[in-house]
């Protein structure tokens, strides 16, 4: 078993989710990730509901990676950041557009340091565009990509997908960019500059129903229903709810064999909705949850619960799937996070240390890495460049 | 092989703006989406347009020799789990290595090919439900709902984009191909970081908040005189920053709120959300969201889709392409969302007719 970005490294400086989820997926996939945060440590650290004194989102986000402070405002570190650099393969930066730039750590500056290099930077409107100063916030590019208007009732108010969509889904197409851009790496040596913009990438996720544009009903918010297939909803049994979901014509024949209604053309399928969504209420209310699923299965019907996320965190098969595991925290203990989503017949996906403690790996990679002298490091650290870990005390 | 709107067949699109060739097997009938309404005409749709742009189409035949013939002939091979349940397809590890050690093969599925809910159907509807995103959206004490469009499929694909492209790599490297297990549960599980650990350290079930933002406030869409305006006030700074442009700096200093943290609890978030709906009661959505923008407080509108693709900076970003009149309907599909120095992700043509390209020649693998 060997992961397949064993032996890309890359150098996060990121804040909060977007970057620092995107780095995560990179080491799930076996890359080494590098955290260069500020002396004080990342802002998550501070962030609402702790372990600790730490936040638990940054020990489910910083996994697998090394802490490295470096103050890049002065030039010591700068120069420590740049040596760093000509080291790695990727860059992974999600601070608001022209940060980087304030700071001298802009593309074309890196590049001159390292060509080879991808950097790849993750922002709210992406680096172009008269947006692209805007501070941005997934609930408001939610809001401003036509997300919003497309969830919830059409009775009731546009609604932000609960979970921070953009944040989230930024990491992930962030990730897909750079491995593309590793494959341009190595066939011609050159690095590239990659922009992800998070409004962008919530406007493309609403294109299902760009079609509805200029139609009557034009795109609108459907509750738990799709525009175009039906039935796809969720139906109240006697204990909880359950979703049951047609996509194919297949599926829709056994659905209708299960109830003893005519064929129904899936392409027809919503000008019958309300009278098959009738018999499955029907059905449903007198059943328990766990009995209307097993009925629909049963039947070659798709089907499931509702899981909310008590059920998700203690569902065996969440950890049987090892997407929820336990790591040991040398100062929390154990500490359940998320684990990878990769998973193939060579590797199943890495998730082998706890998020670092500030510095925590600041003489193992200069040292190792940049050839520093134990001394050279020390200097750097008393004058305020760097910041080092307290040595643990059973080590 | 992967019929409808599912994660399959949005990997497929994403990679074919990347540069790679993409060949959509379809049934003799054609995809599913091909007659998913509005708009059908001349064997196609509006739909099935956006999604299948710079794609090739080669109809499966009866004891599917195109199929395999295919998959010994190329670098990756997309599944998705729904479509080999229609078409009664098995493919199995050991029959893809014998077909051809170096593919790279991506199984999308809503529950993975391990554990117990392995092989149970669904798509995204059930891939939300199952991975707590409906439990979450929505408003206190009402039906939760899905999240609108795609997510779990959309989130699942470039998971999955990312898992390809990264064992392609490998394979330069160790000469073996890889065969990748992407669930839509895993995917979705993954989106839940606010919410399991608030459920891990309290043993609470966090539910849906609305537009609320679980560890942050005030954060919300809030009444304007002629509208709504989303505002996200993440931290100290900014409250402080929204206080001084409403004219009440002296709260700065107020113990109940100055901190984020007390500000989220449950007494607290009314009062802070009541000063920003006091800031707002007085001004249009326009007026507000420039004025805090420019105190650099995050705000925004509210854009339906209608608006969305007119959008100047969506516009701009060419996040919107139109094919011409040649395709029934006439068809938007977006752009590509890899904006890139050196390799831009790139649409370039659109959907194919079925089968299109029957008179495929491929060469073998690289």
């Amino acid at each position: 078993m060997s992961a397949p970005l064993e032996g890309i490294r890359v150098v996060e400086l990121g804040a909060y989710t977007t970057g620092p989820l995107c780095a995560r997926y990179l080491s799930n996939l076996g890359a080494e990730i590098i955290k260069v945060e500020p002396l004080k440590g990342e802002s998550m650290r501070t962030f609402a509901y702790k372990i600790g004194d730490v936040s638990y989102i940054f020990h489910v986000h910083n996994v697998n990676k090394k802490s490295v402070p470096i103050d890049t405002n002065t030039k010591d570190g700068k120069a420590v950041l740049f040596e760093l650099l000509r080291t790695a393969d990727v860059l992974i930066e999600n601070f608001a557009y022209g940060s980087m730039k304030k700071w001298g750590l802009d593309y074309d500056t890196i590049k001159a340091v390292n060509p080879a290099l991808i950097y790849c930077s993750l922002s709210g409107f992406g680096h172009s565009g008269p947006d692209r100063h805007l501070r941005a916030f997934d609930t408001v590019i939610q809001g401003m990509a036509g997300v919003m208007s497309q969830t919830g009732t059409a009775d009731g108010p546009p609604t932000k997908i609960g979970i921070s969509a953009a944040d989230n889904m930024g990491a992930a197409a962030g990730a897909m960019a750079i491995t593309a851009a590793l494959h341009h790496k190595r066939r011609t040596g050159r690095g590239q500059h990659i922009n992800i913009s998070m409004h962008d990438i919530m406007g493309w996720l609403t294109s299902e129903c760009w079609a509805l544009v200029g139609t009557e009903s034009g795109p609108r918010r459907n509750g738990n229903q799709h525009f175009a297939v039906a039935p796809q909803n969720v139906f109240a049994a006697m204990d909880g709810l359950v979703a049951i979901e047609i996509e194919t014509q297949k599926q829709l024949d056994s659905l209708c064999a299960m109830f003893t209604i005519d064929h129904i053309a899936l392409e027809d399928s919503k000008a019958h909705e309300t009278d098959i969504e009738s018999c499955l209420q029907s059905w449903a209310a007198g059943r328990t949850a766990d009995e209307t699923v097993a009925g629909c299965l049963a039947n070659n019907v798709p089907a499931s619960r509702v899981q909310g996320i008590d059920n998700v965190a203690e569902n065996p098969f969440s950890w049987e799937r090892d997407i929820l595991v336990t790591l040991q925290h040398p100062e929390s203990g154990p500490v359940k996070v998320l684990g990878s989503p990769f998973k193939s017949n060579r590797s199943s996906g890495v998730v082998s240390s706890a998020a670092p403690a500030i510095g925590q790996h600041t003489k193992e990679v200069l040292g190792d890495i940049l050839g520093y002298s134990d001394e050279q490091i020390e200097k750097l650290a008393a004058d305020d460049v760097i910041a080092i870990a307290d040595e643990p005390s059973s080590a | 092989m992967a019929e409808g709107w599912c994660a399959a067949a949005v990997a497929g699109r994403l990679l074919s703006e990347l540069g790679a060739r993409v060949i959509k097997v379809e049934p003799p009938e054609g995809d599913r989406l091909r007659r998913q309404p509005p708009n059908v005409a001349d064997g196609t749709s509006p739909t099935f347009q956006n999604l299948n742009a710079n794609k090739e189409s080669i109809v499966l035949d009866a004891d599917n020799k195109v199929l395999l013939e295919l998959i010994s002939k190329a670098d990756i091979l997309l599944t998705d789990q729904t479509t080999l349940d229609d078409r009664e397809i098995t493919l199995n590890d050991d029959e893809l290595e014998g077909l051809n050690p170096r593919l790279v093969a991506c199984h999308f599925s809503p529950f993975g090919r391990s554990g117990a809910l392995a092989g149970q159907p669904g798509g995204e509807l059930i891939a939300q439900a199952m991975g707590g995103v409906i439990a979450t959206t929505g408003h206190p004490g009402e039906l939760p709902h899905r999240a609108g469009p795609p997510l779990a499929s959309h989130n699942a694909a470039l998971l999955g984009g990312a898992a390809i492209l990264s064992a392609l790599y490998d394979r330069e490297n160790s000469g073996q191909g890889s065969i990748i297990d992407m669930s839509l549960y895993d995917a979705s599980v993954s989106l839940l970081y606010t919410f399991l650990p608030a459920y891990f350290l309290s043993g609470n079930t966090p539910g849906p908040m609305g537009n609320k933002h679980m560890m942050v406030a005030p954060w919300d869409n809030y009444p304007t005189k002629d509208g709504w305006a989303i505002v996200c006030i993440a931290n100290d700074r900014q409250w402080q920053d929204f206080l001084r442009l409403m004219g009440r700096a002296e709260l700065i200093e107020d113990s109940r709120f100055a901190e984020n943290d007390q500000r989220v609890l449950e007494d607290i978030r009314p009062l802070v959300d009541g000063l920003v709906v006091e800031f707002l009661s007085d001004k249009t959505t326009d007026e507000a969201i420039r004025l805090l923008r420019d105190h650099n407080v995050p705000a925004g509108p509210i854009y339906d889709v209608p608006t969305l693709i007119k959008d100047p900076q969506f516009l701009d970003r060419e996040m919107v392409h139109t094919f011409g009149d040649a395709i029934a309907g006439g068809s938007l599909t977006a752009g590509s969302i890899f904006k890139m120095s050196e390799t831009p992700g790139r649409v370039h043509s659109p959907a194919p007719l079925l089968n299109q390209h029957a008179d495929i020649e491929l060469e073998p693998p690289s």
